[in-house]
């Protein structure tokens, strides 16, 4: 099974992970539902009762009983089993609890790389992701730089200018580079996440999650909310534009309030 | 009479733990703070299991009555435990 | 005293009946009605998604239909469906002439029945709750719910509240029945499948709804008191909507499987009869069902990983995660293995069950998806949780469908089509298929939006037309239940060749005593003993041919109708709506005016009931001028004239439920009702603790949840602002000085109480009926004195100091958790007062009633007093 590796976006774990469990799971639904149905079909039995009475009749049926099974018998404690079935029970519950488990580290490994080494320490464009009644807004490096004169915000560029059909306040990222999101909200319990990038994550008034990931190609992407936020909730989208990386240091160098410094990692790799 | 006087030997002992978690907070030094909670709140659990165990009559009991009162104070401890944990 | 019950066309016999059938019917039918209710939700929501953006409802519409078909489906639908089934089943599957308190029972249906019509109610009361069935914080309050929808949300949130009131009762209700009375020598693991699953969903019931009702309590007051944004308990930007999420999904991963163990329970026993087999590997069938049940109440932040909660416990919750999924692997293996060697019918229950097994399987599968935190991530939000909750959800729903089948014929005395079963299954099957299957294909949709990829649109057409085919196949079951009631295809004990549980082996439907006999399994097998004495003389209390049981007993009949609960739950009603649209500054008094009337409610009923005494003359004279005294209060605060004059029509709705109410409780508490405990009969492991001690310290166990979780909540957020700085804060926002004495000393007077009460106890068992009052008494004067106390220290923290209840977590943590506190105090002074008239009186002094009556009284009170241990450390020491 592929593991992850580094340089890996959040979009490549999950499209393996995914695969896996797709395979798996079809297989595996695959096979407990036909031999399910196969069983069902298999001891059928339509021997009806002469009085009319049960719908089969139990007495008639237990002349031809070859099997040493425990049937049950009105008005009985239901102790013992007869034979059969115990040892196959743990052993189909063995093997699904090893596929079970196997599946769960396997993808904890990945969980490991998302959440720690994945995400590109130091190099990365910072930006912070405040949630509201039904919108986004962006803020570059708020944490990073010393001056708060240097903080680029959504509200202060227009990004329609990089591309005819984005918002003016979408949020404008470089290709090929890790970008991570500190995401909050200013009113109400939102989710912000770019389904192209596979990025998500709470955006919870009060609190500060994180999530980042890394665009393969330049273009036009959305930002949704995933959870039910009121009235807007349904339309609440944002634009997410991925540029060639010498574009991207271009634009936000000729912004005003930018600290040029905190891109200097992006040119030295370029 | 020998419930009685049980009971009223529990009073006091009762009356005499709070007195001490009172002394206790006023008395011990800054520095000894976590030592002062976990203390107090050892004593406030003592004072629990005296209540339960001689008025509540929980010794006379089936002890499956216990493990009744216990089955939810384990959600308690979870719930606590757990959002406590998830924040610090 | 004893009154037969009406006949079964009598309106009235529905009305008053007590008898753990009819209420099981009445819980069946009006779940059924729910059902309709949420499906006409859910195709709207249907048609709503045919077009990206077609609009039938707008926003705020949509909003409520989601909310409310959610609402709907899992508290109003699915739980009373399977619990009409266990009102029916259970006491006939253990051998039990009724449930422990059928009067209580009564009221679990009226509360259920009546926080359904709340609900309804609310649509009209502009909007009802537009928030997710999982009201997350803070859309949930009212700085976020337009201002049309306010009345209505905070209806649908009373909804919940009376609800969980229902689900308690009934929790304790099964509880006490199923430890306490099953037939001798029926050992609990030898219980029917299904009521063990019923068992371990009460279990569940009982602890994860009282943490819902903590988290439903705090909101209720955000609604009440909060009105900006950013204030409140769950507005407070220092962690409120974390902590909202927390208490939440702590009740609502448990309820998860309350919602799917009855339909377990059902497939095991519909499996055990079609396939003529017993259940293979019963015994690990059980302990699989009892670890979930215990384990279930450790997974719960498995839906919070895109939280701000940290990696450590994401782990550990995705290992208790999927620790919990591996039991049901082994369940539905035992059940696959049960069909093999067996006699497989193929009959609709059989059909029903076999393909809710199957669909259990995809949701299962889909489910192990989920527990993969980086799938969980992106798949957080989307269509794949609406598909996979709803296969395996609604795969509960057919479960229990079949289990109708099943036991249809038990419960009428007729059998049902059995072509129209099967077409219905087809038609079912195939709609159900037809509409989530498509989901996990588009599943990228985000949930709740109603906007989607053009792609998408074909895949969103083809579930609409599911929706059709499923909710239409249900009117081919309405059809064949209703029209067979009138067919003659009469059965007798069992139509089902290899039925095991006892519900079989007697007529359908059953007599209105259950048995024919005293059922006991002690020779190994199912017998009916006759009424004649079986133990040493001790005669069975169904039948009227025994022998006496103690000296003076007087032989009664088992009571099976009763007006108060139909008349009390009204009430309940009343005061709900008029709760929903009081002012924050009427809400108490509604309350307080209604003490009076309490008291001179016990005065009047007891001197007609008891006799006249001293007692109930000093309650008549002191009601009036504590009223007066309440009105001058009320004068103070607002004015009489323009207090009344301006008080809107939902503050006069209130204040003439809440005195009805406490006249109906009065009058319920004062009514002789005979409900016999088998003298007879399995009580591992609470043999010799009788039922109302049982049902009380059953009770007293979900209220260590709910104070725990006002502690816990307390806890959390103390922990997230820095768990010493505490004070700082609380000092910053206007707390002058938190003084520890006053603490110490209501310490002091809430020992001394719990000293009295047990003094009391042991006067009254000795007979000493005047030391008995006068310890009753001083406890009472105890209780006074602790809330004067209180009283002086609230008025001081709130008037003197300005640190009113939203003065940061400090304060609202600190009022609410001593204001729970001090209600129980007051409710606990309050039983007292019926008390002390009643032991004034003697009454049933002779058979050492009253001694019991102290006794449950008392664990109550102690149980208060150590909850106040625990409160006197943490808000005062600390």
């Amino acid at each position: 099974m592929p593991v992850a590796q580094a340089g890996q976006s959040q979009a490549d774990v999950f499209g393996q992970l995914y695969l896996v469990f797709l395979v798996l799971g079809t297989i595996v639904g695959t096979v407990v539902i036909s031999y399910t149905v196969y069983n069902a079909y298999k001891y059928r039995t339509t021997v009806g009762d002469a009085d009319g009475r049960y719908d089969v009749d139990e007495e008639e049926l237990a002349e031809t009983d070859d099997y040493d099974v425990a049937r049950p018998r009105q008005g009985e404690i239901p102790t013992g089993q007869g034979k059969g079935g115990g040892k196959k029970l743990f052993m189909s519950f063995g093997i699904s609890a090893f596929l079970v488990l196997g599946l769960i580290i396997y993808s904890y490994t990945m969980l490991l790389y998302v959440e720690d080494t994945g995400q590109g320490q130091g190099n990365a464009i910072e930006v912070d992701v405040e949630g509201y009644q039904f919108g986004w807004d962006y803020t570059y490096f708020e944490d990073e730089v010393s001056n708060d004169s240097q903080v680029l915000a959504s509200s202060d560029y227009n990004a329609t200018k990089l591309h005819p059909e984005a918002d003016s306040d979408a949020l404008v990222v470089p290709k090929g580079t890790t970008v991570r999101l500190d995401v909050t909200s200013r009113d109400v319990w939102h989710n912000y996440g770019i389904p192209e990038f596979r990025a998500k994550t709470d955006a919870i008034p009060g609190e500060t999650t994180h999530t980042w990931f890394k665009a393969e190609k330049t273009g036009l992407y959305q930002a949704n909310c995933y959870e039910l936020c009121g009235q807007g909730h349904s339309n609440m989208n944002g634009d997410v534009l991925v540029v060639e990386k010498q574009r991207f240091i271009d634009w936000y160098t000729s912004q005003e309030n930018t600290d040029a410094s905190q891109i200097e990692f992006m040119e030295v790799s370029s | 009479m020998a419930n009685i006087k049980l009971y009223t030997i529990i009073f006091v002992a009762l009356g005499a733990i709070s007195t001490t978690q009172f002394v206790v907070e006023s008395v011990l030094p800054e520095g000894l703070y976590w030592f002062g909670l976990v203390a107090i709140l050892a004593l406030s659990t003592m004072k629990a299991f005296a209540v339960a165990g001689w008025y509540m009559h929980l010794r006379e009991e089936p002890r499956s009555i216990t493990y009744l009162a216990m089955a939810g104070v384990f959600c308690v401890l979870a719930l606590t435990a757990g959002a406590g944990y998830s924040v610090v | 005293m004893s009154e037969h019950l009406p006949p079964k066309s009598s309106v009235k016999r529905w009305l008053v009946t007590t008898n753990h059938k009819d209420i099981g019917i009445l819980y069946i039918i009006t779940s059924l009605f729910f059902l309709i209710f949420g499906g006409i939700l859910a195709f709207m929501i249907r048609v709503q998604m045919w077009n990206s953006g077609t609009v039938i409802l707008s926003e705020l519409g949509y909003n409520q239909v989601v909310t409310a078909h959610g609402l709907l489906m899992v508290f109003w639908f699915l739980s009373p469906f399977a619990f009409g089934l266990a009102n029916y089943l259970v006491p006939l599957q253990i051998g039990a002439d009724d449930l422990a308190f059928p009067r209580i029972n009564a009221m679990s249906y009226w509360l259920y029945l009546f926080s359904g019509v709340i609900l309804g109610i609310s649509f009209f009361q502009g909007s009802t709750l537009p928030t997710g069935w999982t009201l997350y914080a803070p859309l949930n309050l009212p700085a976020f719910i337009p201002s049309v929808a306010e009345l209505g949300a905070f209806s649908g949130i009373l909804a919940l509240a009376v609800f969980v009131a229902s689900v308690t009762l009934g929790s304790v209700n099964f509880l006490t029945t199923m430890y306490r009375m099953r037939a001798d020598g029926l050992r609990m693991r030898d219980v029917p499948l299904f009521s063990i699953s019923i068992l371990l969903t009460v279990w569940m019931m009982l602890f994860a709804f009282t943490a819902l009702l903590a988290a439903i309590l705090l909101l209720s007051f955000d609604h009440i008191f909060a009105g900006s944004a950013g204030s409140g308990f769950f507005g407070s930007s220092e962690g409120g909507s974390l902590l909202w999420t927390h208490l939440f999904w702590f009740f609502g991963h448990p309820e998860v499987y309350i919602v799917f163990f009855p339909a377990l329970g059902a497939m095991a026993e519909i499996v055990q009869t079609f396939s003529g087999r017993r259940l293979v590997g019963r015994k690990w069938f059980i302990i699989a069902m009892a670890l979930v049940a215990i384990q279930s109440f450790i997974v719960w932040m498995h839906h919070m990983f895109l939280t701000s909660i940290n990696l450590p416990i994401k782990t550990v919750m995705m290992v208790t995660t999927i620790g919990i999924s591996l039991p049901f692997d082994l369940m539905i293996f035992a059940l696959i293995y049960t069909m093999i060697k067996g006699r497989v019918r193929w009959k609709t229950p059989f059909l029903f069950v076999l393909g809710a097994i199957l669909l259990f399987i995809l949701g299962g599968i889909t489910g192990v998806f989920l527990g993969a935190i980086v799938l969980d991530y992106s798949f957080r939000g989307t269509y794949w949780v609406v598909a996979h909750f709803h296969y395996v959800m609604a795969s509960g729903a057919v479960a229990l469908i079949g289990g109708i089948y099943y036991w249809y014929p038990k419960i009428t005395g007729k059998m049902y089509n059995e072509f129209l079963g099967k077409v219905h299954f087809a038609a079912a099957f195939v709609g159900f298929n037809l509409l989530y299957f498509p989901m996990f294909v588009v599943w990228e949709t985000p949930r709740r939006w109603f906007h989607y990829e053009a792609g998408f649109t074909i895949w969103h057409q083809a579930a609409s037309v599911g929706a059709f085919v499923f909710g239409a196949s249900f009117l081919i079951m309405f059809y064949n239940l209703v029209a067979s009631l009138y067919s003659d295809r009469v059965v007798d004990e069992s139509p089902w060749a290899y039925t095991g549980s006892a519900e079989w082996s007697v007529s359908s439907p059953p007599p209105e005593g259950n048995f024919p006999g005293k059922p006991s399994f002690a020779t190994g097998k199912l017998n009916f003993l006759d009424g004649a004495a079986t133990d040493g003389g001790e005669a069975d209390a169904k039948t009227d041919g025994g022998v006496a049981t103690a000296a003076d007993a007087i032989e009664q009949e088992a009571d099976h109708t009763s007006w108060w609960p139909v008349i009390l739950c009204t009430t309940g009603l009343i005061t709900a709506v008029g709760i929903s649209g009081l002012e924050e500054s009427y809400f108490i008094w509604p309350f307080v005016f209604a003490i009076p009337f309490y008291i001179a409610f016990v005065g009047l009923r007891g001197a007609s009931k008891d006799g006249f005494g001293v007692v109930h003359g000093l309650y008549l004279l002191l009601a009036g001028p504590l009223l007066a005294a309440f009105l001058l209060l009320f004068n103070l605060h607002h004015g009489i004239e323009a207090g009344f004059g301006q008080a809107n029509t939902y503050f006069w709705v209130t204040l003439v439920g809440i005195i009805s109410g406490v006249g109906a409780l009065v009058g319920m508490g004062f009514e002789s009702f005979f409900a016999p405990e088998p003298e007879l009969a399995e009580q591992w492991p609470f043999e010799g603790v009788d039922n109302t001690k049982l049902g009380m310290w059953v009770f007293l166990s979900s209220d260590i949840v709910l104070f725990g979780a006002f502690i816990g909540s307390y806890i959390f957020m103390r922990l997230r602002a820095g768990w010493q700085d505490w004070w700082h804060i609380a000092h910053e926002n206007g707390l002058a000085e938190h003084a520890v004495l006053p603490g110490l000393i209501n310490t002091y007077i809430l020992l001394a109480s719990s000293f009295t009460v047990v003094l009391a106890l042991a006067y009254a068992k000795r007979g000493d009926k005047l030391k008995t009052l006068a310890f009753l008494s001083a406890t009472f004067v105890g209780g006074c004195l602790f809330l004067v106390n209180k009283g002086i220290e609230w008025v001081e923290y709130y008037f003197h100091f300005g640190w009113v209840f939203d003065s940061g977590p400090a304060s609202v943590t600190y009022y609410l958790t001593t204001g729970l506190h001090a209600v129980h105090v007051v409710i606990g002074m309050l039983i007292l007062l019926f008390l002390i008239a009643r032991a004034s009186r003697g009454a049933y002094w002779s058979e050492g009633e009253t001694a019991h009556t102290v006794e449950y009284f008392g664990l109550y009170w102690h149980f208060v007093d150590i909850v106040w241990l625990f409160l006197f450390p943490l808000f005062y020491i600390l």
